[in-house]
């Protein structure tokens, strides 16, 4: 980028130098060099603002955030499918946390977005006498074109009235982004040039504790749900 | 009969002031190519893809300023085009000259358009991204990874630019100077080029030059866009010397 500008502001020193020399600066209005060179003052003025832009660069993952990543999906895989061991997830992957007090004997599962995806639910009952409800959201990164997306995708909401737990997905979003390019003679030589990028979209896992005299009720074509001691 | 020997270099650099001076047209239209190649094209984006699933749908909107660079090329095409052409020619006779001073001050010339012209595709491409840094959202930004680039990257990318740019001018001028030679040639060429070009005929050979530019060997392309536009520059030189003489 610096270089860039230097070379730039060096052309452009040299054009004015030619204009105050053959004495186009003031001779009329609209110049062709006039023209020319206050265009090159706006394009060299983007540069400077482009520089104190905020580039949000630090959301492309680097390989070692891939690995992790990676990591992350193959061990939710395993609980999900295998161990169904929540404790080896770490804390770190909770996106959302829910707590509240309870005192009926029957607690409902339900899901307020119709989709057609099963949803994974782990179950434990308390071990003491705590008549609370807890609900985590354990997720894993959303991937766009290498891009950590996570924050603008709008999470999983709980919500709790009389004796209903609702886990609220949010209905089939649109997300709009825009991606800045490379041109094509800077691409031509780039080593590190890939055309199509990698994304994910996150996993998920919903961990409940209820009340060790609760009972969960919830429909088995909607949640997979796996008591856990 | 004079008593001044006319030093060959003293008189280029004569006529290649004397034609940043006259063609400074050809810069103001620069301008408005550049202008017309963010309106209507780049700041509209290259391209758009997306995914999505049951929960989730994203569409991408790609920006790029290589129209920028497409319309700069063509500029280029089109002012070496016009300069040999004979009104913008004929003034090099108001000088003492001969057909090589006229060859190497416009040479001279097209190469200071074509830095000139990478400069300012490179540098609107600035403005393109600042543009839609106030058009969206800055966390609707995507950057490439690929995007920051080395400054060795960033040199290999301004020069293949201006190599580019000069190859179109060299284009240029080899069929402006055809025109002056014959009309009939130059329709010639051109027909039997646009021809081939839309009935598929050199539809091979489209791929071949795709090929042939689309090195990314730094030394290779630079030592093969090097040899093209010697090859042009050459051919055109001969047929300039060969043109008749003014007096």
């Amino acid at each position: 980028m610096f270089f860039v500008l230097l070379i730039s502001i060096v052309v452009y020193l040299i054009i004015v130098l030619f204009m105050r020399k053959h004495k186009l600066i003031n001779k009329q209005l609209f110049s062709p060099y006039l023209i020319f060179i206050s265009y090159f003052t706006i394009l060299l003025l983007a540069a400077f603002v482009y520089l104190f832009l905020p580039t949000h660069n630090d959301r492309i993952l680097s390989e070692k955030e891939w690995k992790e990543e990676k990591e992350a999906r193959y061990l939710f895989s395993k609980v999900n499918l295998r161990e169904k061991e929540i404790t080896q997830l770490d804390s770190r992957y909770i996106k959302k946390k829910f707590e509240e007090r309870f005192t009926g004997d029957r607690l409902y599962l339900e899901l307020e977005t119709d989709d057609f995806i099963t949803m994974p639910v782990f179950l434990k009952k308390n071990s003491d006498e705590d008549q609370t409800v807890t609900a985590y959201l354990y997720e894993t990164k959303t991937i766009f074109r290498d891009t950590d997306i996570s924050d603008q995708i709008e999470p999983i909401q709980f919500s709790m009235s009389d004796n209903v737990l609702r886990i609220k997905k949010p209905s089939k979003t649109k997300y709009e982004f825009v991606q800045m390019k490379n041109e094509f003679f800077i691409n031509q030589f780039k080593k590190d040039f890939v055309y199509y990028e990698k994304g994910e979209f996150p996993e998920r896992i919903i961990y409940l504790q209820i009340p060790q005299n609760v009972d969960l009720i919830a429909n088995d074509t909607i949640f997979n749900v796996m008591e856990v001691y | 009969m004079s008593f001044n020997s006319p030093n060959l270099i003293d008189v280029v650099k004569k006529q290649y002031v004397y034609k940043l001076l006259a063609y400074a047209s050809s810069f103001s239209t620069l301008v408005a190519i550049q202008i017309i190649a963010v309106v209507f094209f780049s700041f509209l984006g290259s391209g758009m893809s997306g995914s999505g699933n049951f929960v989730y749908e994203i569409t991408i909107k790609y920006y790029s300023a290589d129209m920028f660079m497409i319309f700069t090329m063509i500029w280029g095409l089109i002012t070496a085009f016009i300069i040999v052409s004979k009104p913008f020619s004929n003034p090099d006779f108001y000088f003492v000259t001969n057909r090589i001073s006229s060859f190497l001050s416009n040479l001279l010339f097209m190469m200071t358009a074509s830095i000139i012209g990478a400069i300012t595709a490179i540098l609107s491409s600035f403005l393109l991204k600042v543009m839609i840094y106030f058009q969206y959202d800055s966390k609707q930004i995507l950057m490439q990874p690929s995007y920051y680039v080395t400054p060795s990257e960033f040199f290999m990318g301004f020069s293949a630019s201006f190599m580019y740019i000069l190859l179109f001018f060299s284009i240029g001028y080899f069929f402006g100077l055809l025109k002056e030679i014959s009309k009939l040639l130059l329709t010639f060429v051109a027909t039997l080029l646009l021809g081939g070009l839309f009935t598929g005929l050199f539809s091979e050979m489209n791929v071949s030059i795709y090929q042939f530019f689309s090195e990314s060997s730094y030394p290779l392309f630079m030592s093969k866009i090097l040899f093209i536009v010697t090859i042009v520059f050459l051919a055109s030189f001969f047929i300039s010397r060969n043109m008749e003489v003014k007096w």
